[in-house]
């Protein structure tokens, strides 16, 4: 890749801070990042290495910002104070606003079942368990109905009708 | 009348290694010695130490000075230190310092041990009895101990003491200590003591993970332990007796073990964004050590962010470690450990190789731990009122790392000046004294005068008939200690023995002199003392044995109570008396056949030669000048300032060497003292200790000059590597570091205009082919440009491709500058070098970033290689001049390279700057004045005594085969073809015995240690059946 194409100055866009270049590649976000186990793995090292070289177009087509489940751990346990997820969050923000067509797989989620995660899953375990069954959206049909509706009037939602069928 | 000036005084406050050697080289100069240490012992990290990186074993031993060669044995410096000059006080904490350089006033609190050292004779009974255990603090916690107890486990002498906190006061000790050395109520002491100057060396603080939070994610287990720990569990002295390492929760042999490297450092939102300089060594150290003692199945891992290799031998031995001892190297932090159910240690990590996650089970995580030096050194800064600097340490004056600022007569060494390996610590700590010497001889001081005891003739030729003194430990021996008169009937009988008398506490004033007393009136011509802690008392003992008129060579002394006691369960009066007795047959026996020891004088020459007119060799010219030394500088170019004088403007800690080198010309034209010769270099140097006569050959001509001295400091140092890699010399666009520096000073390169620079890191380095060395100093180069490339042009894209960022110490802040400003930092791996093609006359750098496991490529404006540090090729004409040697890369190869870093095996030859090795500025001032002190020290002794103890050569035995001359380490030996024999230089023979070993014919012979007499002591020996244990 000739780095001629890159945009020195993207970071400014995307995250503007003084911690950013900070980062000298330790690799400590990688290891416990519970989301780098996923497929594809949410590299938070290479997310920051793509912000600092200015990699624009691949900087638009990751997902796998979305994929971190907020645990936090590469805050706390970032030597050099990147704050990798305040960094996560920035990116998902830059990307959704600079690309008309994204739309995080997260909302499709919360359009389908109410949630990002599958919280109905569990039914049958819990009745097992003897706990009381949550009362959650996806088991509601007329609620999630109305939910639905909702959602439809939000600009990203209405803009992007075509990925919400049904 | 003229007054007599006081002795020189000097505080040394810590007594580990660096600590103690400032307070040997200013004991060996003649100045008197307080050597202070707040812990219970000496010794300092060392003394948990078996093992040293790279040379993989101790030697702290080879700081003593080369004295005395007729104890074969130099006593072991983990076990104790013992000067005449030096007052050692351990457990004594600083309270208070008043008063102002040449007279301070300081207030010692020596805490209270409850122990008696000048009255205990070790028998250790006490220790039997005690009823309390807890903790072994000096082994961390995985030993115990009793309330009383010795402080290292392998202390002589044992210097016991009682733990307060965790005495009950039972009195059980007292009960059978038949010295009555124990006094439960002692109280602290509080002493004033006025010194002339002071040397801080106490070192830092280390990071201890039960104190932080960022260890809480690690240390979840007693199988996760620090690396000082772990060496404790490594050592023969330590948890498991040097055996295999075993995991401390269940005892199982470690079969995989992992060190979790900058732990507690460089971390930026802990507030200690610095580096520790020397974890990455000792882990190496530590895996190889592993490995060798539990077996080839051992795995070891170390997880390291940067491995920095960067002092003299450590990239050799990070490759030996990894290509010969399969120790394993990943460049991941992991963020934790857990726990699993059958208690191995999980971890999980990124291979960089391999570009996978793996889950690995660990049995043993060694946690690398740094150092906390801010609360030191503020608690320094505020007891000595001196100023801190914006990084929160005792500010030092610019160019000098032991000088404190705005405070003659103050200085600091070892990790006070960050963190140090053994050999810096070594360094510093000459240096040290001598800065405090520097200080001293403008004080109206003096030096302590020797007292000269006349040596009594030998009367080797009549029959020996020996003298035997026993002495006792005053009248405080009871029921548990020795019968002295069976003792004296038992040796009386001895063939040999003409008397034996008892006498008193010679170690004391009045014993002594009552000691003397009956001992001058004997008949006898050769005497044996029985002391206790004869090596403590050594020197004193044979002061007394000659102003008694015994010749010293004709003098034993044997270890009455150690040697009774070992292999002994439970001794009664009469069964130590007799092994006394037994054990005193062996000494009789090397005695009686002991030939007279001869010792001669040589003067030394008081000039000193300076090879070398760089700024270390400046710098050791004029403080030997400054000391009244007459100097020879010897250069070869026509200019002085070698590489950094001439070249290098500024450093990025903003020094400025040019500037520098220009004022230290004009002081040593000014000199009286120096004689500058340029354009010249050394072709040949003969003689040996203090007498030298070298050879100058004038450049391009026949001219000669002839000059003698005394001391040599070779200061060769080095200059820009060269390479034809990447492009170099068929490209304006592509340059050394170097030239961008000049370039960017001088203003011949405008940065103005340059959008993209790319700067590669170890070229030609760090590998087989090549120079197999870290140059340590191109790092903070490239960081140095590139921050001034940003500081004119911020919108230049510059990208750093390294292997190893060598920001070692505090130089990781500019490191983290760097980073900050926008410069961006890609590792590269040896096996996959970046590479470079010109296209359109611009050079293209493509290369691999492992990061993102991409081919990156990128033309640069400028490419910048950073080429390292080359010695000087003439290196090899002078190890033929001086008969020294080099090493496998063409550097000057000093005695030790641990424990004698500045001076070569040839005694009075040292050295200094990067002629040993490519290091900064602030090093090579430390080297220079260190290697100026040892100079000095040498040449005001003003005479060598050869050592009574050298080799000898039985001519009518020699066949002149001259095996001896090529095995000898020290070039003691030569065939002397004008009178056909073997001679030996006694000055440079070190008694070591390797031509004894290796004659056939026993030509050869270390007198003092002649086959007859160690023959008849094994045979005394096993003729008393020594080494029966039984007790009846």
């Amino acid at each position: 890749m000739d780095l001629t194409g890159s945009i020195k100055d993207l970071w400014k866009d995307i995250y503007n801070t003084g911690d950013l270049h900070h980062c000298f590649n330790c690799s400590t976000c990688l290891s416990g990042c519970p989301a780098s186990q996923g497929d594809p793995p949410l590299l938070v090292r290479n997310l920051a290495r793509k912000v600092i070289l200015g990699l624009e177009e691949q900087l638009l087509d990751d997902d796998t910002p979305w994929a971190c489940v907020s645990c936090s751990k590469c805050e706390e346990m970032c030597p050099m104070d990147v704050k990798p997820f305040e960094m996560i969050l920035a990116i998902r923000q830059w990307q959704s606003a600079n690309d008309e067509t994204r739309v995080p797989p997260s909302i499709v989620e919360i359009y389908k079942r109410g949630y990002t995660q599958a919280v109905g899953v569990n039914a049958e375990l819990r009745d097992k368990l003897g706990l009381p069954q949550l009362k959650t959206i996806t088991n509601n049909p007329e609620q999630l109905e109305l939910f639905r509706a909702m959602l439809m009037k939000t600009p990203v939602v209405s803009a992007n009708d075509y990925m919400f069928g049904g | 009348m003229a007054e007599k000036k006081p002795t020189g005084t000097v505080l040394v406050a810590g007594a580990g290694i660096s600590g103690i050697k400032a307070a040997i080289e200013l004991a060996e100069a003649g100045y008197k010695v307080l050597l202070t240490d707040a812990s219970t012992q000496i010794g300092g990290i060392l003394a948990k130490l078996d093992y040293q990186f790279p040379t993989d074993h101790c030697g702290m031993c080879r700081i003593l000075p080369m004295v005395g060669r007729e104890y074969a044995s130099q006593y072991c410096m983990r076990k104790s230190l013992f000067h005449e000059n030096i007052e050692i006080m351990p457990f004594t904490e600083i309270t208070s310092v008043q008063g102002d350089a040449g007279n301070y006033k300081v207030e010692l609190l020596k805490k209270a041990r409850l122990v008696d050292p000048a009255i205990c004779n070790e028998m250790g009974e006490c220790m039997d009895v005690c009823p309390v255990e807890v903790a072994d603090e000096f082994n961390h916690g995985l030993t115990q101990r009793k309330a009383i107890y010795q402080a290292i486990p392998h202390n002589t002498p044992k210097l016991l003491l009682i733990d307060k906190q965790a005495c009950t006061r039972c009195g059980e000790c007292v009960k059978v200590c038949t010295t009555n050395a124990i006094n439960l109520d002692a109280q602290d002491e509080t002493q004033s003591r006025e010194v002339h100057s002071i040397i801080l060396a106490s070192g830092v603080k280390l990071y201890n993970t039960t104190e932080f939070e960022d260890a809480k994610s690690y240390a979840v287990s007693p199988d996760v332990v620090t690396s000082l720990a772990f060496e404790r569990m490594m050592s023969s002295s330590g948890t498991y007796k040097g055996d295999v390492i075993r995991r401390p929760s269940d005892g199982k042999p470690a079969k995989n073990i992992a060190w979790i490297q900058c732990m507690g450092s460089r971390n930026r939102r802990q507030k200690r964004d610095y580096c520790s300089s020397i974890c990455c060594m000792f882990a190496l150290k530590e895996a190889v050590l592993a490995k060798e003692k539990g077996g080839p199945d051992v795995d070891t891992t170390i997880f390291y962010m940067d491995m920095r290799t960067f002092g003299k031998g450590f990239q050799q031995y990070r490759d030996k470690a990894v290509d010969e001892h399969g120790v394993k190297l990943i460049r991941c932090r992991v963020q934790g450990v857990m726990r699993n159910p059958d208690g191995s240690l999980q971890m999980r990590y990124f291979d960089p190789d391999t570009n996978e996650f793996f889950e690995k089970a660990y049995d043993l995580v060694v946690m690398s731990t740094g150092q906390i030096p801010f609360e030191t050194h503020k608690k320094w800064a505020d007891l000595m009122n001196a100023p801190l600097d914006s990084r929160g340490l005792i500010a030092t004056e610019l160019y000098s790392e032991i000088k404190v600022s705005g405070k003659p007569g103050l200085f600091i060494c070892g990790s006070l000046t960050g963190l140090t390996d053994v050999s810096e610590a070594i360094s510093t700590g000459i240096a040290a004294a001598g800065e405090a010497t520097n200080f001293l001889t403008t004080l109206s001081v003096d030096t302590v005068l020797e007292e000269e005891i006349p040596e009594p003739t030998a009367h080797e030729r009549e029959l020996p008939q020996i003298a035997v003194a026993v002495c006792k430990c005053g009248e405080k021996v009871g029921a548990n200690g020795i019968d002295y008169e069976l003792l004296s009937k038992e040796i009386q009988g001895i063939g040999g023995v003409g008397e034996v008398h008892i006498v008193e506490s010679i170690c004391k004033e009045n014993g002594e002199a009552a000691a003397i007393d009956i001992l001058g009136k004997t008949k006898c011509n050769r005497l044996l003392i029985g002391a206790c802690q004869p090596l403590m008392y050594r020197q004193k003992l044979k002061n007394v044995a000659r102003k008694a008129g015994f010749n010293s060579s004709m003098v034993e002394i044997f270890d009455l109570f150690g040697i009774a006691r070992r292999g002994m369960i439970e001794p009664s009066v009469k069964d130590w008396t007799l092994r006394a007795a037994k054990e005193v047959q062996a000494d009789i026996q090397k005695l009686k056949y002991k030939p007279a020891l001869h010792v001669s004088t040589l003067p030394i020459n008081q000039t000193a030669l300076v090879v070398g007119g760089g700024i270390g060799g400046m710098q050791a010219a004029l403080s030997l000048a400054g000391r009244g030394v007459p100097v020879h500088l010897v250069e070869k170019d026509a200019h002085l300032g070698g590489y950094l004088g001439n070249h290098v403007e500024a450093t990025v800690e903003g020094m400025k060497p040019v500037a520098m080198a220009s004022d230290m010309k004009l002081k040593i034209y000014e000199n009286k003292n120096i004689t500058v010769h340029l354009n010249c270099e050394v072709e040949k140097t003969i003689g040996s200790l203090g007498s030298f006569e070298s050879k100058l050959r004038l450049k391009d001509s026949d001219e000669r000059t002839y000059l003698h001295h005394g001391a040599v400091i070779l200061a060769t140092g080095g200059h820009e590597g060269a390479t034809t890699e990447y492009g170099y010399g068929t490209s304006d666009f592509v340059i050394t570091q170097g030239q961008l520096k000049k370039g960017i000073a001088n203003g011949d390169i405008d940065v103005s205009g340059i959008e993209n620079v790319v700067m590669i890191q170890c070229v030609g380095s760090r590998q087989k082919e090549g120079r197999h060395y870290c140059s340590r100093i191109c790092c903070m180069w490239a960081i140095s440009n590139a921050l001034k490339i940003k500081g004119k042009n911020p919108e230049t894209r510059i990208i750093i491709l390294y292997r190893d960022v060598m920001a070692y110490g505090f130089n990781e802040q500019y490191y983290t500058k760097a980073r900050s400003a926008g410069i961006i930092f890609m590792n590269y791996d040896l096996a996959d070098k970046p590479r470079m093609e010109m296209i359109d006359g611009k050079p293209v750098v493509k290369f691999m970033d492992t990061v993102l496991n991409t081919e990156l490529e990128l033309p640069a404006d400028l490419l910048v290689l950073s080429t390292g540090v080359d010695p000087e090729e003439t290196n090899r004409d002078l190890a033929n001049a001086f008969g020294i040697s080099l090493t496998d890369d063409g550097f000057l190869a000093e005695a030790d390279s641990k424990w004698r870093p500045i001076e070569f095996q040839k005694a009075g030859l040292y050295l200094a700057g990067t002629g040993h090795s490519p290091m900064p500025l602030k090093n090579v001032m430390t080297q220079a004045e260190a290697a100026a002190h040892k100079a000095y020290t040498y040449l005001s002794g003003r005479e060598v005594h050869t050592a009574s103890v050298t080799s000898v050569v039985k001519d009518a035995l020699c066949i002149r085969c001259q095996r001896c001359v090529n095995i000898c380490p020290y070039g003691a030996r030569s065939y002397n073809e004008v009178d056909k024999c073997i001679t030996v230089d006694a000055a440079a023979c070190q008694a070591c015995g390797m031509c004894a070993v290796e004659c056939q014919n026993n030509a050869a012979e270390v007198t003092g240690w002649n086959d007859k007499q160690l023959m008849a002591v094994i045979d005394a020996k096993l003729m008393n059946d020594f080494f029966s244990s039984t007790a009846e």
